[in-house]
């Protein structure tokens, strides 16, 4: 059967769709190579500069270090408290995480479920509220802080954190619950579950994925904040890691490359390792998700 | 096994009237379909005994006892979805455990009805399985098995054949009457198949714009349909409908049909008709089957010339087992259904014999069945 010659008309189309293809593909790679590129091309040196001495780094600039040394991260874990630092970002951002993700999941779920009219309302205040620039909620924000004394604690860092991964969380978890099928909810209430269980047994499980990329997304932006700490924490033990990385800086008068990227480097792993775990989930809840 | 009573009730959703007025009784046991056109509120009504709606107006009864303000869960109802709505992160076995689990059975008791309830579906090779990973037709008893597996007092069905080929749903329709037979319990079932409604239930009731249009068995349904809605419903292909008077002339009963001459009646043969007034409109309602072809038919009994209209054939559908004919009458098109086979194409003269004893009549203007 496969033997047999196909008819010359039958072998047009398909030179054709070669064709096409081969300019596909390099499109898409070549595109997808540059962004790579753009992407990765400062990792690659942040890496490699934590290695270099500070003659390849500052004079030489090489491409590829010529000569290893640990010295860059040995005199940040002496100089000074990084891992300290990097302990407060670490509990900080999951702490911030977990509350979020069980918070705005929940009522994301009323929003959806329940308030059908008022959460669009809801929702596009959320939404808005997350857009309003931290820079003119930091002044209100210290100055309620401090009457409730909670200035320079983790206690008050957390609860400024709050203030823009909930509205993000909750529109995004809404956007998932948005499209999950009530039906499922519905079957199981007639099964015989009250709405705390029609809630963790089916709605929740199915919008796993959703609460994987919300937790991802408030997770870097908890590593990353940098204007509130900056603000509000004052005494060196409660600082988080992006407050580290700006002393480094000197104040942009003496910048200490090599220790720089060494910090860089170390605040940049934990973030790399999380989404590597996580990413597998990530797939995993998208293929356990829905049916039809 | 349970009674369910409907005692006027009512929905409203927003300004819209979606149920007025339903009234109707499921004695325990008993299989009820429940039909009506696309929008007509049958979700709505069994969402409603499920729990899932609120009920705005009048009362439901679940065995003797008010549902209004009773939690799905305390109604003792299970629902077979028409999309299945299995839950689609649990396994086959999880699925029909997951309604045990809500009512804190033991384990061991779980795992037994569960078995149960796979054999009689022919699940225990799937059990393993997710839900996407199954057919139409296999997620159709999966959702039948967690209706099952809890024994509730009442079974709602909305529209759970929809999805299914043709074939796979003959199947089904006989496995789910089966399933009737053997646990004797309280069934609605929601369809807009006639034939689905015909052949599954006892009781049939027919919904049209959130009214009941009536209740019956299928036979009183189709023998003696009570209005103008439900006859055109109920048949396949639908009854033909004739509008005209009845006039007496010289002791002789004729319908005159607005167009076209009039048709003598044999005397006795249509109650209905000595209950209208002279010059009263009507329809005059029979069913294809009711029509024959002279000297074809089984009942040309006296050879009278009663009800012989001349026709012209302008369609003719076969379907192996019997032939469907369309012809134009000077009273307008008129389908009839003739057991067999019959020779004829389109253009060809017949005469058409309206067997007046199996025929209806009804008001023009009520459309309400007339004796
Ligand atoms: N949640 C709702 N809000 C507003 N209107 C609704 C709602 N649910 C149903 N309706 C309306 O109520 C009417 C009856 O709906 P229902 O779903 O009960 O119809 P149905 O008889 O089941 O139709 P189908 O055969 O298409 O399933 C429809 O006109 C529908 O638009
Ligand atoms: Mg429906």
């Amino acid at each position: 059967m496969t033997t047999l010659p196909l008819p010359a008309q039958k072998q047009l189309p398909r030179r054709n769709r070669k064709k096409t293809s081969a300019f596909y593909f390099v499109t898409v790679y070549g595109g997808v190579l540059l962004l790579l590129f753009l992407v990765l091309f400062p990792f690659y040196w942040m890496v490699t500069a934590s290695i270099k001495n500070f003659r390849e780094i500052s004079i030489e600039r090489t491409l590829i270090p010529r000569e290893v040394t640990p010295k860059n991260y040995i005199d940040l874990f002496e100089q000074t408290s990084i891992l300290w630092h990097l302990f407060n970002t670490a509990w900080i951002s999951c702490f911030v995480t977990l509350v979020t993700v069980i918070l705005a999941s929940m009522s994301a779920y009323v929003l959806t479920r329940f308030l059908t009219p008022a959460a669009e309302w809801v929702a596009r205040i959320s939404l808005y509220a997350y857009m309003v620039p931290s820079i003119v909620l930091i002044i209100p924000f210290y100055i309620g802080l401090r009457m409730a004394g909670l200035v320079n604690t983790h206690a008050g860092l957390i609860l400024s954190y709050l203030s823009f991964t909930l509205p993000l969380g909750i529109w995004m978890m809404r956007a998932c619950f948005q499209t999950i099928p009530k039906t499922m909810e519905e079957a199981a209430v007639v099964d015989g579950a009250n709405r705390f269980e029609a809630f963790f047994l089916i709605a929740l499980p199915q919008a796993l994925p959703g609460v994987v990329s919300t937790s991802i997304f408030v997770f870097i932006l908890c590593w990353g904040e940098y204007l509130y700490p900056v603000v509000l924490i004052n005494s060196d033990k409660l600082r988080t890691i992006t407050i580290t990385l700006d002393a480094l800086t000197g104040g942009g008068q003496n910048i200490k490359f090599g220790l720089l990227m060494a910090a860089s480097t170390v605040a940049t792993v934990p973030i790399l390792l999380i989404f590597l775990v996580l990413q597998k989930h990530l797939v995993r809840g998208f293929a356990a998700g829905g049916y039809e | 096994m349970a009674q369910v009573v409907f005692s006027s009730v009512g929905k409203d959703f927003g300004r819209d009237a979606v149920l007025r007025d339903v009234e109707f009784e499921v004695p325990a046991g008993r299989f009820v379909a429940l039909i009506g056109p696309s929008g007509c509120g049958k979700s709505t009504l069994l969402r409603m005994i499920a729990g899932l709606e609120h009920i705005d107006y009048g009362e439901i009864y679940i065995d003797g006892n008010a549902v209004n303000d009773l939690a799905p869960k305390d109604r003792d109802v299970a629902m077979v979805f028409q999309n299945y709505a299995l839950y689609p992160h649990m396994t086959v076995a999880e699925n029909m455990l997951f309604t045990l689990r809500m009512a804190r059975r033991t384990r061991a008791e779980s795992n037994d009805r569960m078995w149960e309830a796979a054999r009689i579906l022919g699940l225990e090779d799937l059990l393993d399985r997710y839900p996407r990973h199954l057919s139409g037709g296999q997620r159709q008893r999966v959702a039948m098995g967690r209706a099952i597996v809890r024994n509730p007092k009442v079974f709602l069905f909305d529209e759970p054949l929809s999805n299914l080929d043709a074939k796979l749903r003959v199947q089904m329709r006989a496995e789910i009457k089966r399933l009737h037979q053997r646990l004797g319990a309280t069934m609605i079932f929601v369809t807009h198949d006639q034939v689905e409604a015909m052949t599954m239930a006892e009781q049939v009731i027919i919904l049209r714009e959130g009214r009941i249009e009536q209740v019956g068995t299928p036979l009183e349904l189709y023998d003696r349909p009570a209005n103008v809605f439900v006859a055109g419903f109920i048949g396949s292909p639908a009854m033909n409908l004739m509008g005209g008077t009845f006039e007496r002339a010289r002791g002789q009963l004729c319908f005159n049909p607005q167009s076209g001459s009039p048709i003598p009646i044999p005397p006795g043969a249509l109650p209905g008709a000595d209950k209208t007034i002279p010059g009263q409109k009507c329809l005059l309602g029979i069913r294809p089957e009711h029509i024959t072809l002279p000297g074809s038919g089984p009942d040309s009994e006296d050879g009278e010339p009663f009800g012989e209209i001349p026709v012209d054939v302008v369609l003719v559908e076969v379907t192996g087992l019997d032939t469907h004919i369309v012809a134009s009458a000077p009273s307008g098109e008129i389908t009839i259904l003739i057991r067999g086979r019959f020779d004829t194409v389109a253009g060809d003269r017949l005469q058409f014999r309206l067997n007046f004893s199996l025929a209806h009549v009804f008001d023009a203007e009520t459309g309400e069945r007339m004796g």
